[in-house]
C-alpha cells in the first residue's frame, strides 16, 4: 500500500532523528584553528588516493599505445575495506551526450559506491605525478599528452560488484561502438566525485588584441582587469595582458605599482597566481618546449615582490623570454603549501600559450568613401602643462579643445576624451558643458549625440579631461563634432566590422561553394514530402521523398538526432541519415526533440491536433523505436516546446514552465510574461536558450542552478523567437534578430553580429554542423526560386553568404558529408528539371544535379 | 574578528557537525566540518559571510560528495526508541537513507529533518527549489521500493 506523504516524513524524521542522537560533538574552535602543520582533517592526497588506477592505466596504455582497446586487469585480492575501482576507459571520440549516458546508466546503479569522472587532462597530470621519478616516463607523457584516455572511475564495494558493472557496462554499451573502450579494475578509494565544469576542464583564453591564446583549469579565476597599475599600454609598450589563479585576484598596488601587490597580499598558503606582460623585457631567452621551475634563472626571483608584501620566503620567479620574435614576461608566484599539481597546472598554462594566426597580420585600409581624419605630422602640440605626447594615438585639434586620434584614422569604439585650456578641472565643473555629435557619412541616417553630458577625468599623465560619452558600438564612417566654450573639433574616423569576411558571390562551378572546402552537407526540408541535399563542396543537389514526412504546421519538421531524421506528425518516423532505413517511432500528434539526443518526446493530443485537450507524453528511441518512459498526461496550459532534463519545457502565457515527468509536475517557471522556447543545449549541465514578449532579451539558463545568462542583440532589434541555436559543442549560441544573425561566444559570453542574409521579407533558418564552429544559415524558398545560403566560421569568423537557384527549403540539418551519401546523386539535370512533387515515392528516387 | 568566527562557529557547530554525521556518518563528521571550516578560514573570516549558515551547509554538502560514503552504513546501529516505524523496518529505512546519493540524503535531512521549505534546501544546496523536490521524490521512491521489498 503506498506510503502517504506524512508517512514518509515520519519515516525520515525518525531516522533523522536517530541519526542526530548518534552524532558526536564538534571539534573545538582551538582544534580547528591551531597552526596547520600538516592537512587538515579529511583531506586525501590525490597521489596517494588515486595511485592504484593511475598506475594501472599508464601501464597498459603505456603497453599497448597502439591498440585501441585496452586489457582488463585483475586487481589483487581487495579486502571488504578497500573497495574496487572499474576504470571505465573511454575512447576519445566520445562526445557529451554519450558521456551523459554513460555516466547515467552507471553511477546510478547501487553498486557503485562512489564515482569520479577523470578527462584527459586530469589523467595527464595524475600520470606525471605519479611517474614523476621515472624520466622515460615522462619524457614519453609529455611527448604524447593525449595518451591516456579519459575515465569514469567507478568504486564498488567488493570485487564481485566490480565484475558486475563490468558485465552491466558490456551489456549496455556494447565497445567499441558507444565509446567505451575497456576496463580497468583496481583497489583503492576515491576521493572527489565533483563533475567537472566542462569535458576538458580547461577554459581558452582568446585575446584578439595582443594575438594570442592560452588555456587555464575552469576553477581558477582569471582577472578581469590590470593587476599591476605600473604596467600600463604605450607609450611604454608594456602591458599585462593575462592573469590567472587559483583565488580571486584583486588589483591595484600601494606601494609597488610594478607588480600586482594585493593579488600577491591575498596569496594563500596553497595559492598560485600566474601573470602575463608583453613587451618591455630583454626577451634573451628562448620560449621553453615546456615550462618548469628550471626555466627560470636563479636571479629571476622578483626581489621587489618579496619585499613589497613582507614575504620572504614567497616562492616568485619572474622571466622574460622570446616568442617567435616577441618579447613575454612571466611572473609566477606559489604559496609556500602549493601542491605539486598546483604548481604543474600552471606550468601547462604557460606551454599552452601560444599566438594566433591572425595576430600580426591584420590591417585594415579604410575605404575611399570615407575620408578618414589623418593628422599632421607634427601633431598639435599642446600648451605648457600638458604631456606632449598623448598615451595613446596622437594629439588633435586646438587649444581651445582637442583630442587623440589614431595616426590611420582607423579606431574602434572608445571613450570621447577631451582636453581644453579653458576646463579648469573636475572641482570647477563637475559636468563640462560638452556637445557631442556622431554622424554616420558613409550611409544616411540621424546622428546621435551626448545630450550635452559630460564628466571629468584625472591621469598624473595627461591631467585633467573630459569624457563626453562613448563611440557608438557601430562599424562604419562616423565624423565626430565637439563643441565647448565656442571652440569646436571635427574629425573622421573609420570603425571597422569585426575581423571577419564576408563574400556574397555566386562562385564558378568549379570551386567549393563557399570558398573553401567544408566537411557538411545540408539537408533541407522541402515543406511537401521531401528533402533537398546540398553538397557544398562538390556542387552536388538532389531532391528525394523521406518516409512518413507530408505537408502540415508541426512545430518540428525535421530534426536531427544521433543520426537520425526525424519527421512527421500523426505518425512520426526516425529515418537513418546513413541507410536512409526508416522505423516508425509511434502514433502521436507531433514530436519534440529531447534533451538526450538519442530519444524524442511523443506528444498526442486527444483531439488530434495540436493544444486540443491535455496530451500524454513519453519518450521513444530514435534508432530502435522503442518506448522508452510510460505515457503521462502534462497537464499544464501550454505548449511543449523541447525536452529538458527528466521533462519538457513549455511555452505559456505567464513563462516558461519546466515540467518533470517523474512527478507530473511543474518543477520551476522561468519568466513572467509569454514564454518562447529556441533550445535546448545537450551534454553536462544543459543550457535553455528563451526569450519572453518582445524578445528584447534572450535568456539563456542553466536548467540545474538557474543561472541565467541574458544577452541584447549588438544591433538593439529584438529577438526572433524561437530563433536561437546551440552549438553542438556548446561554446556558441546564433539567434536572427530580422536577417541579421548574432553569434554569441559562450566563454566570452559577448555577442556579436556576424552577418546579414536575406531582406526583411524571408524567414532565416539557422544551423549548427555536428561539430565544431561552422554555421549555416538559409533563407526561406517555400513556394519560391531561389534561396540565400550563408557560411560563417564563428572562431576565425569569416563568413561567405552564396544564391542558389532551388526553392522550395524550409529548414535544414547539418549532417557529416561521409554520411550523406544516401541522400545525393550527381545526375546531369538543372535544378528546375527536379521539382519536389513528380518524384516517385515508391520506392523513394533521387534527382541530382550538378553544376551549379 | 578570530573572536567573532569563534562565536559564529559555536553558535553553528552543532547543527553542522550533525548535518555533516547525516551525509557522512558520526564518524567522519567532525572531520568534514573540521575540514570545510579550515578551508573556509584560509580564504576568509566566518564573519565576512553575508550568511555563514547557509555558507557552510553548502560547504559541508559539497565536501560530503567528496566522501568515502561507504563506511557510513556500518556506523549506524539501531534505534530503540519509538517510532513511526516498527524496529525492523527502522533498520531498513536507516540503510535506504544511508544509501541514498549524498544529494538526495542532503534534501530530504534539510526539508524532513530540519523543516526548511524546498526554497531554502536550494538555498542551502546550490540547487533550484524544483530539484529539491526531485531529490525529495526519487528519495520517497526509493524509501517505498526498499520498505516494500523487505516486506
Amino acid at each position: 500500500m503506498p506510503l502517504s506523504d506524512d508517512q514518509f516524513r515520519d519515516i525520515f524524521r525518525d531516522v533523522f532523528e536517530h541519526i542526530d542522537t548518534e552524532a558526536p560533538d564538534a571539534p573545538e574552535w582551538s582544534a580547528i584553528t591551531k597552526p596547520v602543520t600538516t592537512r587538515p582533517a579529511g583531506w586525501r592526497g590525490p597521489a596517494i588516493a588515486l595511485a592504484a588506477g593511475a598506475a594501472v592505466l599508464i601501464i597498459v596504455g603505456v603497453t599497448a599505445i597502439s591498440s585501441p582497446w585496452f586489457r582488463a586487469e585483475t586487481p589483487p585480492a581487495a579486502s571488504e575495506a578497500e573497495g574496487v575501482i572499474v576504470s571505465v576507459t573511454l575512447a576519445d571520440d566520445i562526445d557529451a551526450g554519450q558521456l551523459e549516458r554513460v555516466i547515467e546508466a552507471l553511477t546510478t546503479d547501487p553498486r557503485v559506491l562512489d564515482w569520479r569522472y577523470v578527462d584527459k587532462t586530469e589523467a595527464y597530470e595524475e600520470a606525471l605525478l605519479q611517474w614523476a621519478g621515472s624520466e622515460g616516463t615522462i619524457r614519453l607523457l609529455r611527448e604524447n599528452p593525449s595518451l591516456l584516455p579519459a575515465t569514469l572511475r567507478l568504486l564498488t564495494a567488493n570485487q564481485t560488484d566490480a565484475k558486475a558493472i563490468q558485465v552491466l557496462a558490456l551489456e549496455m554499451f556494447p565497445p567499441p561502438t558507444f565509446g567505451i573502450m575497456g576496463f580497468a579494475t583496481a583497489r583503492g578509494t576515491l576521493t572527489s566525485v565533483d563533475l567537472p565544469i566542462s569535458i576538458s576542464g580547461l577554459h581558452t583564453y582568446i585575446n584578439e588584441d595582443n594575438g594570442f591564446e592560452i588555456a587555464y583549469p575552469v576553477d581558477w579565476y582569471q582577472a578581469d582587469e590590470i593587476l599591476a597599475p605600473a604596467l600600463t599600454s604605450p607609450p611604454q609598450k608594456i602591458e599585462e595582458v593575462f592573469s590567472v589563479g587559483t583565488y580571486p585576484l584583486r588589483p591595484g598596488a600601494a606601494r609597488c605599482p610594478n607588480i600586482p601587490e594585493n593579488a600577491l597580499l591575498d596569496l594563500g598558503p596553497e595559492d598560485v597566481l600566474l601573470s602575463i606582460v608583453l613587451g618591455g623585457g630583454s626577451g634573451d631567452a628562448p620560449w621553453p618546449n615546456a615550462f618548469g621551475p628550471d626555466s627560470f634563472l636563479p636571479t629571476d626571483v622578483p626581489i621587489d615582490a618579496q619585499t613589497c608584501i613582507d614575504q620572504p620566503d614567497l616562492d616568485a620567479r619572474s622571466g622574460s623570454f622570446n616568442l617567435d620574435g616577441r618579447d613575454v614576461q612571466v611572473f609566477v608566484a606559489f604559496g609556500k603549501f602549493a601542491t605539486p599539481e598546483k604548481r604543474m597546472q600552471t606550468w601547462q598554462i604557460l606551454d599552452s600559450f601560444a599566438w594566433t594566426e591572425t595576430s600580426t597580420t591584420t590591417t585594415t585600409v579604410p575605404p575611399a568613401s570615407c575620408p578618414v581624419t589623418i593628422p599632421p605630422q607634427p601633431g598639435f602640440a599642446p600648451p605648457d602643462g600638458y604631456p606632449s605626447t598623448p598615451v595613446s594615438g596622437v594629439w588633435y585639434g586646438t587649444e581651445g579643445l582637442w583630442t587623440t586620434i589614431e595616426t590611420e584614422g582607423i579606431s574602434r569604439p572608445r571613450k570621447t576624451v577631451l582636453w581644453s585650456v579653458n576646463f579648469l578641472g573636475g572641482r570647477e565643473e563637475g559636468q563640462p558643458e560638452v556637445d557631442v555629435t556622431w554622424t554616420r557619412i558613409d550611409i544616411p541616417g540621424e546622428p546621435t549625440s551626448n545630450g550635452g553630458y559630460a564628466t571629468n577625468a584625472y591621469t598624473d599623465e595627461e591631467g585633467w579631461f573630459m569624457i563626453a560619452g562613448l563611440d557608438p558600438n557601430e562599424p562604419g564612417c562616423w565624423q565626430v563634432t565637439a563643441s565647448y566654450k565656442g571652440a569646436t573639433l571635427t574629425y573622421i574616423y573609420l570603425a571597422p566590422g569585426d575581423a571577419s569576411t564576408t563574400t556574397t558571390t555566386l562562385q564558378t562551378a568549379a570551386d567549393p561553394l563557399f570558398g573553401v572546402e567544408v566537411p557538411w552537407v545540408l539537408l533541407f526540408d522541402d515543406g511537401l514530402e521531401g528533402i533537398l541535399a546540398i553538397d557544398p563542396n562538390e556542387r552536388i543537389g538532389s531532391r528525394s521523398v523521406i518516409d512518413g514526412q507530408r505537408p502540415g504546421d508541426q512545430p518540428y519538421r525535421l530534426q536531427l538526432a544521433n543520426g537520425y531524421l526525424v519527421i512527421g506528425w500523426g505518425t512520426v518516423y526516425a529515418n537513418n541519415v546513413a541507410t536512409r532505413d526508416s522505423v516508425p517511432l509511434g502514433d502521436a500528434t507531433i514530436f519534440v526533440p529531447a534533451s538526450d539526443p538519442t530519444r524524442v518526446w511523443l506528444i498526442d493530443y486527444p483531439g488530434g491536433a495540436i493544444l486540443a485537450g491535455t496530451p500524454q507524453v513519453w519518450q521513444v528511441s530514435v534508432s530502435t523505436g522503442a518506448q522508452l518512459s510510460e505515457p503521462v498526461a502534462m497537464d499544464v496550459d501550454g505548449f511543449p516546446s523541447i525536452g529538458t532534463p527528466g521533462g519538457l519545457a513549455v511555452e505559456t502565457e505567464a513563462g516558461i514552465v519546466l515540467w518533470d515527468a517523474s512527478i507530473g509536475e511543474t518543477v520551476d517557471v522561468l519568466g513572467t510574461d509569454i514564454g518562447f522556447v529556441s533550445d535546448v543545449s545537450r551534454g553536462i549541465n544543459p543550457r535553455l536558450a528563451w526569450c519572453e514578449a518582445a524578445c528584447n532579451v534572450l535568456h539563456i539558463t542553466t536548467i540545474e542552478t538557474g543561472q541565467d545568462l541574458t544577452v541584447t542583440s549588438p544591433t538593439g532589434e529584438p529577438f526572433d523567437a524561437r530563433s536561437a541555436r546551440f552549438s553542438n559543442d556548446q561554446r556558441f549560441l546564433a539567434a536572427t534578430t530580422g536577417n541579421d544573425v548574432i553569434v554569441v561566444d559562450l566563454e566570452s559570453e559577448s555577442p556579436y553580429t556576424a552577418f546579414t542574409i536575406g531582406d526583411s521579407t524571408t524567414p532565416v533558418s539557422l544551423g549548427w554542423a555536428p561539430f565544431g564552429p561552422d554555421l549555416f544559415a538559409s533563407t526561406n524558398s517555400f513556394q519560391q526560386s531561389a534561396m540565400e545560403v550563408a557560411w560563417h566560421n564563428a572562431l576565425s569568423r569569416d563568413t561567405a553568404i552564396v544564391a542558389l537557384p532551388f526553392g522550395g527549403a524550409v529548414s535544414f540539418v547539418v549532417v557529416d558529408a561521409n554520411e550523406a551519401s544516401g541522400f545525393l546523386k550527381r545526375e546531369p539535370n538543372k535544378p528546375e528539371a527536379c521539382p519536389p512533387r513528380p518524384i516517385s515515392d515508391s520506392p523513394p528516387e533521387i534527382c541530382g544535379f550538378v553544376g551549379w | 574578528m578570530g573572536d567573532r568566527d569563534e562565536v559564529i562557529y559555536n553558535t553553528l557547530s552543532g547543527e553542522l557537525v550533525r548535518y555533516a554525521s547525516a551525509l557522512v556518518g558520526p564518524d567522519d563528521g567532525p572531520d568534514l566540518l573540521s575540514a570545510v571550516i579550515t578551508r573556509v578560514l584560509t580564504k576568509r573570516h566566518l564573519s565576512d559571510l553575508d550568511n555563514p549558515r547557509m555558507y557552510l551547509f553548502k560547504a559541508i554538502g559539497n565536501e560530503a560528495r567528496s566522501h568515502k560514503r561507504r563506511y557510513v552504513k556500518r556506523q549506524i546501529v539501531r534505534l530503540d526508541a519509538p517510532s513511526a516505524v516498527a524496529p525492523a523496518e527502522l533498520d531498513t529505512a536507516l540503510d535506504a537513507v544511508m544509501d541514498l546519493p549524498t544529494r538526495q540524503r542532503s534534501a530530504t535531512y534539510l526539508v524532513y529533518w530540519l523543516g526548511y521549505t524546498p526554497t531554502e534546501a536550494a538555498e542551502a544546496m546550490g540547487c533550484r527549489p524544483g530539484t529539491v523536490r526531485r531529490y525529495l521524490h526519487l528519495a520517497r521512491t526509493k524509501l517505498e521500493e526498499v520498505l516494500d521489498a523487505s516486506q
